[in-house]
């Protein structure tokens, strides 16, 4: 995962890959646990707290390390 | 994509969001509370907890708890039964002055199915009450579902329309980077990162929530069809005067449909689900897959006789399995609090989108006043990347 930021936009590629990466991991990960929730009980819960949470924390992590790279 | 593409995108995203916002962060911030009614219910004391009694009491007679329960509202009569879904021991009995009210004066009584002992009676005006209200229709009836139905239609289209616009709007930045350049960039970027996090999400809770603004004219349509053709033998009686034991018939319809559970009963008359002569009972199965459809068991009112069950047809179906998936509530406590931190980040979606509309109009009117070029392209550069 490429997570470090170019702050110098003009050269990167322009690949299909590189900008749809990311969503269409988190809308995969959001379907399977919208979905895993309804069909069981149990351990599928578990399965979907796990899955539609990763879109949370993910979230949370971007939005966190900007207030840290704005604090230094 | 040309830029005459991105700019007709453009168009639509911001035109759908436009008309649609208020309404829908209205339906985001009445919907936080109703995530948890069931917990904010018993916290405030609107429902009281049910008495410890050991494991396997059981239920009382059902023609008491609604005695007991429609006593509750003198000269009303009984609508429907509900058995609770996730606290097997209360009833909620769904009473009206007439058959034919209006179902805004329909109250609720919450009773402890083993003792039929009153538990709550949410009063009208109440503060959930009110949430759902606004939620559900914003007091005006099925007009009002019908339009937030709309508005949820224009959300999904905005929706999609902002996925179309994130690649051109990326193409030069990492997913997840937020610029600190300037208010707007900074804004821009959290209004794409937050919407592209919630993406599944929000599609999903908006189109199953349209769906449920079309339940009370799906229910008229079946009633109209199949419902009609199951009581045609009834057709030339006068209407019931006065239904039979409502035990009786809940055991008429459990005997034939072995392994399936109550889910709710409408009384004879009832203005949805029956017709002037039979109580139908709703079956639901027990496996959480089959737990939300149901199989409606028609019984005479008076003699406790099943005389027709039939499958449910696809869009009530439909309407069923949609319903969790609008609602949240079919994962435990984890899952709803998933979903309130979801629509968290779809208020903040929402009021960004709403923030960058008026900043862009700002700096265009600036724009024209100084004749200076804006700083951050209102639409995405359309020259080709190098």
């Amino acid at each position: 995962m490429s997570v470090t930021t170019s702050r110098r936009p003009a050269v990167r590629r322009d690949s299909a890959a590189r900008i749809w990466a990311w969503p269409i991991a988190l809308a995969v990960l959001s379907s399977a646990g919208l979905l895993a929730a309804l069909v069981g009980d149990g351990l599928l819960d578990i399965v979907s707290w796990l899955t539609l949470g990763v879109p949370v924390a993910v979230t949370a992590w971007f939005v966190a390390r900007r207030q840290r790279a704005t604090e230094r | 994509m040309t830029p005459r593409a991105i700019k007709a995108w453009s168009k639509v995203h911001t035109w759908t969001s436009l008309i649609s916002t208020l309404f829908l962060l209205m339906l985001c911030l009445t919907g936080l509370p109703l995530i948890f009614h069931h917990e904010i219910e018993h916290l405030t004391g609107e429902t009281a907890e049910p008495a410890a009694l050991p494991a396997g009491t059981p239920m009382a007679d059902l023609d008491r708890i609604v005695a007991v329960g429609t006593a509750r509202f003198p000269g009303y009569v009984p609508h429907y039964v509900v058995w609770d879904r996730d606290e097997a021991e209360l009833v909620h009995v769904v009473v009206s002055p007439t058959y034919t009210s209006p179902v805004t004066d329909n109250r609720l009584v919450t009773l402890d199915g083993r003792t039929a002992e009153v538990l709550g009676q949410p009063e009208p005006g109440g503060f959930m009450h009110v949430m759902l209200q606004l939620h559900v229709d914003m007091f005006a009836g099925l007009p009002g579902k019908l339009f937030l139905g709309a508005m949820g239609i224009l959300f999904a289209v905005a929706i999609v329309s902002g996925v179309v616009l994130y690649a051109p709007f990326m193409r030069r930045l990492d997913f997840g980077t937020v610029r600190a350049s300037s208010s707007r960039a900074r804004w821009l970027d959290l209004h794409n990162l937050l919407g592209a996090v919630t993406i599944v999400w929000a599609l999903v809770v908006g189109l199953t929530g349209t769906i449920n603004t079309w339940a009370e004219l799906m229910i008229g349509y079946w009633q109209k069809t199949e419902l009609a053709e199951m009581v045609r033998p009834y057709a030339d009686k006068p209407p019931l005067a006065q239904h039979g034991s409502v035990q009786a018939a809940v055991d008429a319809a459990r005997a034939v449909t072995p392994g399936k559970t109550t889910f709710f009963m409408a009384f004879p008359k009832a203005p949805y689900y029956t017709d002037q002569h039979h109580f139908v009972v709703f079956m639901r199965g027990e496996t959480p897959l089959t737990a939300r459809l149901m199989t409606p068991v028609l019984v005479d009112g008076e003699t406790a006789t099943v005389t027709a069950t039939r499958e449910l047809p696809w869009y009530l179906t439909a309407l069923l399995v949609s319903q969790p998936l609008h609602f949240g509530d079919y994962g435990g406590m984890p899952l709803k609090i998933i979903w309130a931190v979801l629509d968290v980040i779809t208020i903040v979606v929402l009021g960004s989108g709403l923030y960058l509309w008026i900043a862009r109009r700002r700096s265009r009117v600036g724009v024209r006043r100084v004749a200076a070029p804006d700083a951050i392209p209102s639409a995405p550069s359309t020259q080709p990347a190098e």
